[in-house]
């Protein structure tokens, strides 16, 4: 269930991601795009995005363990559904009821039903044919449970397994904060054993040496790698966009991810052994980190150390014109230089 | 026997004395009186929730049906169902309500709906999801306002909570209605504000059993209950719509008819309104009256469509333009029509019973009942539907209301009687100038068969003109009396050619060496006209709508469709003038059955009779009998008028 609405989030949904999204039905020559995601009480997502989603959506909303959670949970659920009512896109969407994880995972919600787009095999194995999927956390992408294990990872990886062979756009969006303890510097660790060009390593310690006041720059290094990771063994071609940070409901502090994930299809059938990206390693720890404040996307004043600037323009390139000069001249770095 | 009590004592008196004193010296205070007993709030159980909903609401399409209907009573124009997962909401751009409504929404038993604007009027509606769902969500908003509220029922939990009440034991205090209620009904207000102008209700039933769930879930049964329960509007195709709309909407107090959209997952919406029957005559309206004279009243408000092609509203399937891009559908769209064939109550809308229930107005023998599509709103109030809705409560009021509409429906027959007479007759002039013309030529060239055949050929037709002209339409009427004369004077000149030098074998001889076939002969290839009788039979059977085939040059045949182009257009079906025209100088083609001789499935069909399994099977039997015995054409001919005559003139078979 996501956090209420912001300015930054709407600033975020209104122009990065619209752009996105106009982006990928451009590419999918298609006019809408099928959704599955966290709309929330308030689907501020399913209304901005209103004339380029396609009827079939289908949002999950979690039911809550407590009484008291249980309590909320129908009362969001009832709101969800006044307010697509009343802005008159009820036509098509279908409410499942339990956690997105486990509808990821198990392919079914709490009552027994599955999502609307299913290639009709048993749940446990059946892939789903969505293509957009905007799972809008509002927590942090692993709470570890009693045994160690991280459900929203694991549903992450199985989001890829479902939705194989079916090319999407993939929006993430999760708290800085979690329980993944050391895993993430660990995974630094890991990407820091593969040899990647000259200032590899260099960059590497740079995100390994943030502070935990800095954990959405660790985060920004691994994430758009662990996602690339899982689809391709998926055969999916994998383009991350640059990470957003911004300051969301009762200023927490979220990190917003985009990808483009295109089904690799050798003769017209899905290929079978893996996809390769275009975008590596290096490429990806790169990616410049934006941020959002007061409503305004602007690219962040702390850059890892082999930051470039004229490298940014090409992952900019969805956006608008006015928007990307806007980001791109405005770059003040945090030692207060001024890039033109 | 005790004396009564000389001192009367007021109800008041009384309730305070009740407070004051207990029951048994209250009693003893007023020997052999029966005194008011007051019922408290721990009087009455909450049992009575479960008791009231399950004995009111048997199917759970009831409740979905209370939900609506409360938006029609609302004053909404559409109202939509969605059934999502295991939840089902019914949202309406009604007038919404505010918070002293929305309050009272939750009485029990108490409604401020009047029984002459709304249906709703038990104020126990709200309660009719109880056993279907665990949670009920009344959100609204009302224009003007600034917040909606938001009225939850807990019945999952009233449920749990009875429940428990069962397995206490029999001297335990069991919960109150009121208790039950109050303990797990709960009122909010949203902060999400809305534009002030904004209005609506939803009502969401959560966590519906699997069972009721499926049984919603059916589309098809969720619809066709949906029209034949709620005021639906007609499709915006129907011609009459407004026509029929705008006289209800004067006539019936609180008329609203709404477009109900329903929404299922995973499928197209489908957006539910009464059919568009096609060609149907304009519709008639009027007040069904009880009583005369000054004890006259108006009880109720009628509308009804005759069938303009003189058969049953399920035949004017094959016109459905769904039909003629696909075929398949025609029985599923004759099944749709069918619903609609004769007479059905309403009230605000509503539909009380089916139509089989009115057909006992209408005479079984002729069976034009089916020929009609129309309703019949009862005004009365004293008139009360069953919780049920299948009839009305048995009262005074009951009884006039069957008689008063029995007496509209027995003139509306007989317009459809003289409706079908004036049809037959029209289409005997149409046919009979086509034949007389026929004639007229032959006899101008001299190329008749025979004097004779032809002169009782003429005398047929003559009988049988005298007899329609005055049944036929205004239009068709001048046209009868013109073909009356022309035959007459045809008849004449085959006496004087009879009685004249040439004999009628010289004149035989003079025509077998001309071998001059007939206009239609002239254009017809022998062998079409050979099969064309089989033809003929199947195009009847399989209710095509190719009614009329057409020759129109050597190897084609054209098919025509009844409304076909020119007419189509036309308000009016061709007459004999257009037809002669048509056969005559416009085109090349020549209606076939110009040439052929009625049969007698044909005939009785044209008298309205309907042919279905044995009756159809008992007639094509005689039809073969017939055509096997009687060879002469003339004699068959004779037959079928004699038979013709009987029918149109209803006279017993031994006369």
């Amino acid at each position: 269930m996501p956090f209420a609405d912001t300015e930054n989030k709407a600033a975020i949904r209104r122009i990065w991601d619209r752009a996105l999204l106009q982006r990928w039905i451009q590419k999918q020559n298609c006019s809408h795009l099928t959704y599955f995601g966290l709309p929330g009480p308030e689907i501020h997502d399913l209304i901005d995005w209103k004339n380029l989603l396609d009827s079939r959506r289908t949002g999950a909303e979690s039911i809550g363990r407590t009484k008291q959670e249980r309590l909320k949970a129908r009362d969001e659920m009832g709101k969800l559904a006044t307010n697509l009512f009343i802005a008159g896109i009820s036509s098509g969407f279908q409410l499942l009821r339990g956690d997105v994880e486990d509808v990821i995972l198990d392919g079914l919600d709490c009552d027994g039903n599955r999502p609307q787009i299913n290639d009709g095999r048993v749940a446990h194995i059946s892939k789903f044919g969505y293509d957009f999927v905007n799972l809008d956390f509002d927590g942090g992408l692993g709470y570890k449970d009693g045994a160690g294990a991280a459900r929203r990872v694991a549903a992450l990886k199985k989001l890829f397994e479902r939705q194989e062979g079916h090319s999407f756009l993939f929006f993430l969006t999760i708290n800085v904060r979690d329980t993944m303890g050391d895993e993430i510097e660990d995974y630094i660790r890991g990407l820091q054993t593969r040899e990647r060009g000259p200032n590899w390593q260099e960059t590497l310690n740079w995100y390994l040496n943030r502070s935990d006041g800095e954990r959405d720059y660790k985060l920004k290094a691994i994430i758009p790698s662990f996602i690339q990771t899982i689809s391709e063994t998926r055969v999916f071609r994998c383009t991350s966009c640059p990470p957003i940070a911004y300051e969301g409901h009762e200023r927490a502090h979220m990190l917003h991810f985009a990808f483009e994930l295109e089904a690799v299809i050798l003769n017209g059938r899905t290929a079978n052994l893996r996809g390769f990206s275009l975008q590596d390693d290096f490429d990806l720890i790169s990616l410049p980190l934006i941020r959002c404040e007061n409503g305004q996307l602007q690219l962040a004043s702390k850059q890892h150390p082999t930051f470039n600037i004229a490298c940014c323009a090409s992952s900019l390139d969805f956006l608008p014109e006015d928007i990307q000069k806007t980001l791109l001249h405005t770059y003040v770095d945090q030692f207060g230089t001024e890039t033109k | 026997m005790p004396r009564r009590a000389n001192v009367q004592i007021s109800k008041r008196d009384l309730a305070y004395q009740q407070m004051r004193l207990p029951l048994d010296e209250l009693l003893d205070a007023h020997p052999d009186e029966l005194i008011p007993l007051d019922i408290g709030v721990d009087d009455i159980g909450g049992e009575l929730l479960s008791i009231l909903s399950t004995g009111l609401y048997t199917n759970p399409l009831d409740c979905i049906r209370e939900y609506v209907q409360n938006a029609v009573d609302a004053n909404a124009s559409t109202a939509t169902i969605k059934i999502t997962g295991n939840s089902v909401h019914v949202f309406d751009n009604g007038d919404g309500m505010s918070l002293d409504e929305i309050v009272q929404a939750r009485q029990f038993g108490l409604s401020m709906k009047s029984l002459s604007q709304h249906v709703g009027f038990r104020g126990i509606g709200i309660y009719s999801s109880f056993h279907l769902c665990n949670q009920l969500r009344v959100t609204s908003k009302k224009a003007g306002e600034k917040y909606q509220h938001i009225l939850v029922f807990e019945f999952g939990a009233m449920k749990a909570e009875l429940d428990q009440n069962k397995q206490r034991d029999t001297h335990e205090r069991k919960i109150t209605l009121v208790e039950l209620l109050s303990a797990h009904t709960k009122i909010s207000r949203s902060r999400h504000t809305l534009p002030e102008d904004a209005h609506f209700t939803h009502v969401e039933m959560q966590e519906i059993s699997d069972v009721h769930i499926k049984k919603l879930g059916n589309r098809e049964e969720l619809k066709h209950y949906m029209i034949r329960n709620l005021p639906i509007d007609f499709d915006e195709s129907f011609e009459h719509k407004d026509q029929i709309n705008q006289q209800l909407h004067l006539e019936v107090s609180g008329y609203n008819a709404i477009m109900l959209i329903l929404q299922t997952d995973g499928l197209p919406d489908i957006v539910v309104t009464k059919p568009s029957i096609p060609f149907l005559q304009p519709p008639v309206m009027g007040p069904i009256i009880s009583g005369t004279g000054k004890n006259a009243r108006k009880i109720g408000y009628y509308w009804a469509c005759l069938n303009a092609e003189r058969d049953h509203i399920a035949a004017n399937a094959r016109y459905d333009p769904r039909v003629l891009k696909n075929r398949d559908i025609l029985k599923a769209i004759q099944e749709e029509f069918r619903a609609y064939e004769g007479f059905v109550y309403k009230m605000r809308g509503f539909t009380i019973g089916n139509r089989d229930r009115l057909r006992y107005c209408f005479s079984p023998k002729v069976q034009l009942y089916p020929w009609y599509t129309g309703e019949i709103y009862v005004l009365d109030t004293s008139v009360i539907p069953k919780a049920d809705r299948d009839d009305f409560e048995t009262n005074e009021a009951k009884r006039a209301l069957d008689i008063a509409v029995m007496q509209q429906l027995s003139a509306l027959e007989d317009a459809a009687e003289s409706f079908q007479a004036t049809g037959v007759a029209d289409e005997r002039v149409e046919k009979y100038s086509r034949e007389v013309a026929r004639i007229e030529s032959e006899v101008e060239a001299n190329t008749q068969e025979s004097d004779f055949e032809t002169y009782t050929q003429l005398n047929d037709i003559l009988k049988d003109l005298r007899r329609q002209e005055k049944k036929a339409s205004p239009k068709n009427q001048p046209i009868a009396r013109d073909l009356i004369k022309l035959a007459e004077r045809l008849q004449k000149r085959l006496a004087n050619e009879t009685e004249t030098s040439q004999t009628e074998a010289a004149r035989r001889k003079r025509a077998a060496k001309e071998e001059k076939p007939s206009p239609l002969a002239q254009q017809i290839p022998t062998d079409t006209l050979a099969t064309f009788s089989q033809e003929r039979l199947i195009q009847l059977e399989s209710s095509s709508p190719i009614e009329t085939i057409s020759y129109a040059s050597q190897n084609t045949l054209v098919f025509q469709h009844p409304r076909d182009e020119k007419y189509a257009s036309s308000d009016i079906m061709p007459t004999t003038s257009n037809m002669v025209e048509m056969s005559q100088h416009s085109s090349p083609s020549v209606t076939l059955s110009l040439q052929l001789s009625r049969t007698l499935s044909q005939v009785l069909l044209e008298a309205g009779w309907s042919l279905d399994g044995d009756c159809k099977r008992l007639v094509t039997l005689l039809e073969v009998t017939l055509e096997n015995i009687v060879l002469d054409k003339l004699l068959y001919q004779s037959i079928l008028a004699d038979f013709e005559d009987r029918l149109n003139n209803d006279l017993p078979a031994s006369v």
